[in-house]
Formats: C-alpha cells, structure tokens, sequence
C-alpha cells in the first residue's frame, strides 16, 4: 500500500469514527427541545412591556424567527454549566441561533435605512452610520471572543443585546412599521 | 394670454409667500387639562425640548416650533396626552423646536426625540427618554426611569426609582437613589453612584468602561459583563456577598476589598471567587480582555 493509499484509507477510517460518534449523538439527542430562559425571557418581557408609539415589530419577527427554530428542533441552548461538553455535535452553537433569530429582521431593517438615507437629515444620517460602525465593531469583537467560547451564555446574552441595539438604533430614525409586512 | 400670465405670476408668487410662511418659526403658547396621573407622549424630531413638573392637572405647551413644521398635535384623550411636532423627513435647512412642556408632577413621560435635546426635571409617575444624537439632562424624576440614546449623553441627578439607562456611543453620568439599575452601552462610558442599597445592578458594555459606587444592599444581585471594556465596582467595606470576577486572556483582576488574589489560568485568563460576610448577595463580573476590579468606596 503506498503512502498516499495509507493516508486516504486513515482519512476514511476517521471519518467512519466521526459518522459513528454523529449518529451515537444523534441518538443522544432529547425528544424534546426547550429553549432556555435566556432569549426567550427578554423577547417576552419585551413584548408584552406596552409601547406608547414606535412599536418594537423586529421583536415579534425575531420571536417569530426563534419559535421557527425551536418547533423545527434547531433551537438548543447550552446549559451555564459544562456547556461546551454537553452540546450536542448537530445543534448550532448558541451564538448562531442569535445570528439566525436576528438575521432576518437585521437585514430588513438595514434595507428600509439604506432605502430612505437619501430623504434623511444628512445630520442624522452621519450619526446613524457612525454608530451603526461602532456596533460592528463591537460584534467583531464579541465574535472573536465566541471563537474561543462559542458557548458562553453571558457572551451569546451580549451579542444579542449588541443586535437589539442596533436594531433600535435604525428603528428610532425610521418610521414604525409592523411585523405583517416585513 | 396676458391674463394667463399674470395669472401665473399669481400663482408663483403666492407659492412663494405660502413657502415663506412654511420657513418662519411659528410660536405656540397652549394648554389642555389632564389627569394629574396620565401619559404624556412627546415627539420630537430636532430642536430643544424641556418637559418641567408643576402641581396642576394642566399640560402646557409654549415655546416656538420647528420652522419645518407640517402639523402640530397637541390633543388629550382618557389619560393619554399627545404632544407631536411633524417634520418631513428631509430637514437640511431651518431650525428645531425650543419648547418648554409642563406637565403634572404625577404624570407619566415618554419622550422620543432624534437630533433635540431634551431636559427632564420632576417627573415622578414614570419616564421613558429617547434620543438618537440628542443629550438627555433628568432630575428629580421617580418611579420608573428608562432613559436611552444612540450618540447623544446621559446625565441623571437626585432621582429614585427602577432605573434603566442605554447607549451606543454616548457617556453616562447618573447620580440616583435606587434599589434596581441597569446600564448598558457599546463603546459608550459609564458612571453611576447610588446612595440608597442597590439590591439589582446590570451592567453590560463591549467597549466603554463602567464605574459604580454603590451601597451594596444585603442579598444584592450584581451582574457585569464586557469584552473589553473596564467595570469597576466601589462597594462598601461591609458588603454581604460571594464575589466571582472572571476574565479570558488579556484581561485583568484586581481586588482591593480582601486579601484575595486571582488566579491566573494556563491561557493567561483571571478568576477570583470569595466571600464576604455570610455571602447572601452575589456580584458576579466577567470579561474577555477587560479590567475587572472591585475596591471599598
């Protein structure tokens, strides 16, 4: 057997050894799916918190968007304790579960801005994108460190917050819209 | 076609002096009785904006509205009073409203604002402040104070209540006696003093860096996260707590409260966990490439 045929023959041997331990997992996994407190808290407190005139929609869209992955099974939420031990190897990282609760609602909103940033206050306009910078920025950041601990619940807590941010950021400049017609 | 003519300079010229009038700051000196306790909802785009507390069920409006105004709304109904200055939405010339806005002392406020500032003092029924470059100066507000902006700055004085303030880039500097506070910024900086027992601290930024000093009520709950922004905490000696101070590599712990030192882990990361007293509070603080650091006030 050459070097080469030795190598591709280890290869498919690991990959064997990885399909075995996804499919052990697999089994592993628990019928049911609950969300942690986490997400759901603040998206509840926040719905049902009344709002005199500029309704939060991206919060029913996000919830929306969290409810989808949690009745499709894609929603898990480590545990504060050994989480990056207990999660199981199919479920997204806690991290991207945000960035897929979030996305949608994200790029909606960017694009209303980008749609009406030539009839804005070009004053209001410069703060807006100065600060929309500043955000990323700072999702950069929190996202390095996920690198390392794609699992920390006080890191997903605060991505999450950073995205709501932004999200209110471009909602005080635009005008109210509802989730029906995003 | 003469007549056609002039009939067209006619119309030029009215247009003209109807813009004209558009362009003029148009004053307003208005009131309206209310519930003592209501809402008061205020919008705002640009300008100055002032809602001041006084002992009447009156809600008065005077002042002079933006030049660019297309429709003021000052109406009441049940307990909810509205207040709105409409705008278009491309305002490049012109000036703000500067109005001054008296409310009754019991009344609850929500204010939203873009580029104005806005100056809040003596509301004691509740406040929601927002802003996008304005500043907000309160004072003297109660009850439940929620105060947010984008760039704009965040000054709280002498006020009592659930307090909530919030930030992207602006500074906090918030004076308060409360039991319950939260701050939250990006990049923004913060500092916070309460005299009264903090039961309930929040405090979470990625970039800015947070100062407190605050008497630590028993059965506090503290919780503080960044990346790599600093969070200092000035508690009283006395402090009734488990403390647990954590950072991942580059950030720092410092302890100024005991004689407990962190330990520094295999990735350069810190961890510090004691107790003081009986340990019926918790002041749990944690981040990536911050400073973390706890001292008696």
């Amino acid at each position: 057997m050459s070097r080469n045929d030795k190598q591709t023959t280890g290869h498919v041997q690991d990959e064997v050894q990885a399909l075995r331990r996804l499919k052990q997992a697999v089994a592993e996994l628990p019928a049911d799916i609950q969300p942690e407190r986490d997400l759901w808290h603040g998206i509840e407190s926040r719905l049902a918190k009344p709002k005199a005139s500029h309704s939060r929609w991206w919060e029913m869209a996000v919830a929306a968007g969290v409810a989808a992955m949690v009745s499709s099974g894609v929603l898990w939420f480590g545990q504060r304790t050994g989480s990056e031990t207990a999660m199981p190897v199919t479920a997204l990282a806690a991290y991207q579960q945000v960035d897929a609760a979030y996305a949608p609602v994200r790029k909606v909103a960017l694009e209303r801005f980008q749609a009406q940033t030539q009839g804005m206050d070009p004053a209001v306009r410069e703060t807006v994108v100065k600060n929309l910078a500043i955000i990323d920025q700072a999702l950069s950041e929190i996202r390095l460190a996920l690198k390392d601990r794609p699992n920390d619940p006080v890191l997903n807590q605060l991505l999450q917050r950073t995205y709501e941010q932004e999200i209110d950021v471009l909602n005080a400049v635009l005008p109210a819209q509802n989730v029906e017609s995003i | 076609m003469k007549s056609f003519s002039l009939s067209l300079m006619s119309v030029v010229l009215a247009s003209l002096l109807c813009s004209g009038a558009a362009m003029s700051a148009e004053s307003v000196d208005k009131s309206l009785e209310v519930k003592a306790d209501g809402l008061v909802e205020v919008e705002n785009v640009r300008g100055k904006i002032q809602v001041l507390a006084w002992d009447k069920a009156e809600v008065s409006v005077k002042g002079v509205l933006d030049s660019e105004t297309e429709q003021f709304i000052f109406e009441t109904e049940g307990s909810t009073t509205k207040i709105r200055i409409k705008t278009p939405n491309n305002l490049m010339r012109g000036e703000g409203s500067d109005l001054v806005i008296r409310v009754p002392k019991a009344s609850r406020v929500h204010a939203s604002l873009v580029s104005a500032d806005l100056t809040i003092k003596g509301v004691r029924g509740g406040t929601e402040g927002n802003t996008v470059s304005g500043d907000i100066k309160a004072e003297a507000l109660g009850e439940r104070i929620e105060l947010n902006a984008v760039s704009g700055d965040l000054v709280l004085r002498d006020s009592e209540g659930r307090t909530e303030l919030g930030t992207v880039s602006g500074e906090i500097d918030a004076e308060v006696d409360s039991e319950s506070v939260s701050i939250s910024t990006v990049s923004g900086n913060a500092k916070l003093s309460s005299g009264k027992g903090v039961a309930e601290l929040k405090l979470n930024t990625v970039s800015g860096n947070i100062d407190v000093r605050a008497e630590l009520a028993p059965k506090a709950r503290v919780e503080g996260s960044s990346v790599s922004g600093d969070l200092r905490l000035f508690v009283n000696k006395d402090v009734d707590a488990v403390i647990e101070l954590n950072t991942a590599a580059g950030g720092d712990v410092v302890n100024g409260l005991s004689d407990h030192r962190p330990a520094r882990g295999m990735i350069g990361n810190e961890e510090l966990e004691f107790r003081m007293g009986e340990g019926s509070g918790n002041i749990d603080l944690s981040s990536v490439s911050g400073t973390l650091e706890i001292q008696p006030r």
